[in-house]
């Protein structure tokens, strides 16, 4: 990447502190490489883990490539936003959770259930009904092309 | 009536809800509407109705009516649409099913005329309720470690046991009069529970129930149509996939390559913006053809209905002239959306 002139967001994750013994900092910058040459993206491009996996180098452990997504996907950092889908079993399909915070409060108190038909599931089980998912921002989609 | 009888009260209507497939996300909006706290679980229900004041547990109470009562008439239906019918006689039919229904007579093959509901009076649309009682059945997963040793060992060569059960469930089929387009609408409850292969014959047995009824009290010549001469929605298929209002949600279509089935992939609204459709689309020179569309509609927040229109793939691919006699709506929980929905389907036939 040309150090002359660097992305918005580029220049936000160098400059931000990260502990030393992880590889957070280059997994952000690593991601943040492909979204931000991703030719199209809207409001509406899901990336689930294992995609964003692929655009991370394998040399970053998992545990730090996770922590990197969800360092992007954190309020005040805003790049990306963290969403679930669930199976709905009348519509034979994964539908978009609307009420987020039901599932962060299940993730929260590892008390897990399907937020469609309520029934009780184990923590594997959970992991099999409820997917995550991760979206742009709009401020993101909005600022992606500045650079400084 | 005392708190604790409001609250079993109102826990009988939940446990309907929750066999008619109201979700637990629905009952949380419910409950948040009433500033209750939101149920996690459902066997969390009952400590949360028991720590509800005398007011807030009539005012849940009342939405939660309002939901069964919405979801019987409008939710999960498979609708028969006839147009262009004479208004005296939808008159006369919405006449003797409103008669017949104060008495709640006993009809064939189970049903009971229920009750008679006038759904708008602007826009004069009645409903007529013949409730019938049908085997609905779910599939649960069976825990092997929980069974006798000997069965275990029986069934170690399954990697999944799964066991159906019947619930009996009253089901509310429905005859739909609208004297303002004189339409007439033949509705099955539930349409997502029933099997597919009994879709066909509850349809005819419920058009044979009332036939019966008809030529019994008022004549032959007042019976209702066959099936086959109601409105046509063969064309809707095509229609929904090109129309470019609404979403596309779920959709079957054949290319040269094929069959496909796409549904929609994280915060994706509408197929057919999606990047895999339209990559998909272009190498066939966007010669693709639906055989099997649902399309949702955006009305606003709370109203966001959906309809299914489709085919089986052998219809489908058979030469010849089409003919489609039925939809299903669901996500609908109001007149608003129901009204809309079927304006919708008859638009775009």
């Amino acid at each position: 990447m040309n150090i002359q002139s660097r992305s918005y967001f580029h220049t936000l994750i160098i400059n931000t502190k990260f502990s030393t013994d992880t590889d957070v900092k280059k997994g952000c910058l690593e991601l943040l490489d492909f979204l931000i040459e991703q030719p199209s993206l809207d409001l509406e491009t899901s990336f689930y883990f294992e995609e964003l996996r692929k655009h991370v180098s394998l040399e970053i452990e998992d545990d730090d490539f996770i922590y990197s997504v969800f360092y992007l996907a954190r309020p005040e950092v805003n790049i990306l936003k963290q969403e679930f889908s669930a199976w709905k079993e009348s519509v034979h399909d994964f539908v978009l959770v609307e009420d987020k915070n039901f599932i962060l409060e299940m993730l929260r108190d590892k008390e897990y259930v399907n937020p469609f038909s309520g029934e009780e599931l184990s923590s594997e089980e959970f992991e099999e009904q409820v997917l995550t998912f991760f979206t742009p921002t709009s401020y993101f989609l909005d600022k992606r092309n500045v650079r400084i | 009536m005392t708190n604790s009888d409001q609250q079993k009260e109102l826990q009988l209507i939940i446990d309907e809800c929750r066999i008619r497939g109201i979700t637990l996300d629905d009952f949380r909006r419910s409950f948040r509407s009433v500033s209750a706290e939101q149920p996690k679980q459902w066997r969390s229900i009952p400590s949360i109705l028991s720590m509800l004041n005398q007011e807030n547990l009539e005012k849940l109470s009342e939405k939660i009516q309002k939901l069964l009562e919405n979801h019987r008439f409008y939710n999960d239906k498979l609708l028969v649409i006839y147009e262009k019918q004479d208004s005296e006689y939808l008159q006369e039919l919405d006449q003797l099913f409103s008669e017949i229904s104060v008495e709640n007579k006993q009809l064939d093959y189970g049903y009971i005329a229920d009750s008679s509901y006038n759904l708008s009076e602007k826009d004069k649309v009645s409903l007529h309720h013949f409730r019938k009682i049908r085997d609905i059945f779910s599939k649960e997963d069976i825990d092997v470690d929980k069974l006798p040793k000997d069965a275990q060992s029986e069934l170690n060569e399954f990697d999944r046991i799964i066991g159906v059960r019947a619930t009996k469930l009253d089901c509310y089929d429905a005859v739909i009069f609208d004297f303002k387009e004189n339409l007439m609408i033949i509705q099955l409850d539930l349409i997502s529970m029933l099997n597919a292969g009994e879709i066909d014959k509850n349809i005819e047995d419920f058009l044979k129930t009332l036939n019966s009824l008809i030529s019994s009290n008022i004549g032959n010549a007042f019976k209702i149509d066959k099936k086959t001469n109601a409105v046509n929605l063969y064309p809707c298929i095509t229609n929904f996939y090109k129309n470019i209002e609404g979403a596309v949600t779920r959709l079957s279509f054949t290319t040269s390559k094929g069959v496909h089935h796409e549904t929609l992939k994280g915060a994706a609204t509408d197929i057919r913006k999606a990047d895999y459709h339209i990559g998909g689309k272009a190498k066939e020179s966007g010669n693709i053809y639906p055989y099997r569309v649902t399309k949702k509609f955006e009305l606003d927040i709370d109203n966001k209905p959906q309809a299914f229109i489709g085919v089986k793939y052998n219809y489908f691919a058979k030469p010849g002239a089409k003919f489609l006699a039925s939809a299903r709506i669901f996500d609908v929980m109001n007149f608003k959306s129901y009204a809309y929905i079927i304006s919708k389907i008859i638009e775009n036939r």
